[in-house]
């Protein structure tokens, strides 16, 4: 503080060449002064100074005098607070003045600063959403022959699951639920070639690829208490198929960049890819969006089919009382979701609403293939 | 150093002509012709992270060419892309802004950052950063058109694409021409308000205008 106190500024004034030049600013008594490189100086009295906020930064502080054209300006901290400190009661008004514009300019900063921030946090959240429903909307627009494909790549990881069941007692029983639930379908659905693969297999899982392959493990044949609960898996795996949540799953998770090649309409390059990533783990691993989808379809589809609706629920309830080594990592479709309670909460709650058909009559017995597989 | 701004206004270059030990530097790209004693380095635009910013933000390029003479008077033409008008500006230690693209070369004392833009100049169209010059020495500017000097005494609104360059004491504010209607139909559009006190450069043409012009004739 005190007389040493200096502050990097300017100065308009027309006797300097150019009018303006850079000045070192001091506040004296009485008046303030402005210092040029030449060594020239210049006041202005505090008298009738006028003080004006403004500049590109609109933090620019000018001071005028009363009557002359010259203009003494700086941006530097402090400036303001020294000017009111020296000036004393002279400057008291013009400084009060202009601090109260400063905060209002800085609220309305602040202002700006936050609808930017709501703007931007906007678009983050609504880019990702516009990109998922172009993605799902191009992958809708894809002959059904693409599914074909993709689960014709994965194919193979079916007889990786375990041995087929030959068995006609077993084999013929699952096909006629399929056949059943697929008949119940609305037509341009019944065009996927569904056909089920029994698989000996410990665990109580069932799955379908894209195009319609599926595959029923022994272990939830052993599980089910009956065809009605078979029909409620198989029919959740149906609506995955009919919805094409494998090919939207693989379109999501190529990224963005994928996606928008997706949306532009190139899709030789993101068939390659899809080839590349087409692995059962991949494809099956639904989002939760796609299982709550898949639930409620299947829910419909097993009741139009004349099974009984209330199968599903009640088979998912049965899950939950299931040692957790029966129900494995990654090929489980309930096991993997934590909101179980949820999604029985859910199924229960559209009971009401799932119109059935005529009873489903099968020719083939549930016991019989029950009995047909191995295991306890 | 002896600069010399040729063939003024329409497609005018720079002439400068430096003895051993003077320096010019330059925009990239803005050289035309050289003598064989001419020597050219390329320098970051006022340092790294200024020049990534400024080549980023404000399109401007990554680097400025520092040239000096290796022996004797060495000869250096320099241009700028657009045909118009190229004024010298002295800096008094003051502080001048400059709009991306309007940089053409200055003296070795002129200190060069990057300034954010402010919503003003987002709004007008006019880019998140731009050029701030600062210092003591020549800076040569190149616009559109001719190059007009303003000094403010009252407010000036100025059509955007206009701006090429102002003083930091001058503040700026976007708005539109006159009510919404009457902005759209007298396609003024988005315009800036400019206080000051401080000087400002405006060219006489803009780009914007050149390639409506020519879209007419495409399209």
């Amino acid at each position: 503080m005190g007389e040493a106190e200096q502050f990097d500024g300017g100065i308009f004034e027309a006797s300097l060449e150019g009018g303006r030049a850079a000045a070192t600013i001091r506040f004296r008594t009485g008046c303030v002064e402005a210092r040029v490189a030449s060594g020239a100086s210049f006041e202005l009295p505090y008298a009738g100074l006028r003080i004006e906020l403004g500049g590109n930064s609109g933090r620019v502080v000018f001071l005028r005098g009363a009557s002359e054209g010259r203009v003494i300006f700086s941006e530097a901290k402090g400036f303001l607070e020294e000017l009111r400190e020296r000036g004393g009661t002279t400057v008291e008004a013009a400084h009060d003045a202009v601090l109260s514009g400063l905060d209002r300019d800085r609220r309305r900063g602040r202002g700006l600063w936050l609808v930017g921030a709501v703007v931007l946090a906007g678009l983050a959240w609504l880019i990702p959403l516009g990109l998922r429903a172009g993605v799902d909307s191009v992958v809708a627009s894809l002959p059904k022959s693409v599914d074909t494909q993709l689960g014709d790549l994965a194919a193979m990881e079916i007889s990786r699951t375990g041995p087929t069941v030959d068995d006609p007692r077993a084999a013929a029983f699952a096909q006629e639920v399929v056949d059943k639930l697929v008949a119940a379908l609305p037509p341009e659905d019944r065009e996927y070639a569904f056909k089920i693969t029994v698989v000996e297999n410990p665990q109580v899982n069932a799955f379908a690829l894209p195009g319609g392959r599926m595959a029923l493990l022994t272990g939830l044949l052993k599980r089910a208490d009956n065809a009605d609960m078979v029909a409620a898996v198989l029919a959740h795996e149906i609506s995955h198929v009919t919805k094409r949540h494998g090919l939207r799953h693989m379109a999501r998770s190529l990224g963005i960049v994928a996606g928008l090649q997706l949306l532009l309409g190139d899709v030789s390059g993101v068939a390659a890819v899809l080839a590349q990533g087409a692995t059962l783990a991949v494809i099956t691993n639904y989002s939760r969006e796609h299982e709550l989808e898949a639930d409620a379809e299947g829910l419909k589809l097993l009741a139009k089919a004349g099974f009984d609706p209330a199968a599903m629920p009640a088979f998912f309830e049965k899950l939950k009382s299931l040692d957790a080594s029966e129900i494995p990592k990654g090929l489980e479709w309930i096991s993997t979701h934590p909101d179980h309670d949820s999604r029985i909460a859910a199924l229960r709650a559209l009971l009401p609403s799932a119109e059935r058909g005529k009873a489903a009559v099968l020719k083939h017995s549930f016991a019989e293939a029950k009995a047909a597989v191995k295991g306890d | 150093m002896e600069v010399e701004v040729c063939n003024r206004p329409s497609f005018a270059h720079i002439l400068a002509k430096l003895a051993p030990g003077e320096v010019i530097i330059a925009e990239s790209g803005s050289m035309a012709s050289m003598t064989s004693n001419t020597n050219l380095r390329a320098t970051w635009n006022g340092g790294f992270f200024t020049a990534i910013i400024r080549k980023f933000f404000g399109g401007e390029s990554l680097f400025v060419n520092e040239v000096s003479s290796t022996s004797g008077t060495a000869e250096v033409m320099l241009t700028q892309a657009t045909p118009g008008d190229m004024i010298a500006i002295k800096l008094n230690g003051t502080e001048m802004f400059l709009e991306s693209g309007s940089f053409v070369a200055c003296t070795p004392g002129v200190t060069m950052g990057v300034g954010f833009a402010g919503f003003a100049s987002i709004f007008g169209g006019e880019g998140f950063f731009r050029l701030k010059v600062g210092g003591n020495g020549t800076v040569w500017i190149g616009g559109y058109g001719s190059i007009v000097e303003r000094e403010l005494t009252s407010e000036l609104t100025i059509d955007s694409g206009h701006l090429i360059a102002y003083e930091t004491t001058v503040s700026l504010a976007s708005g539109l021409a006159g009510g919404i209607v009457s902005s759209v139909l007298s396609k003024e559009g988005i315009v800036m308000r400019a206080r000051g006190p401080g000087r400002i450069y405006l060219q006489t043409r803009s780009l914007d205008g050149l390639a409506s012009w020519t879209n007419r004739f495409l399209f």
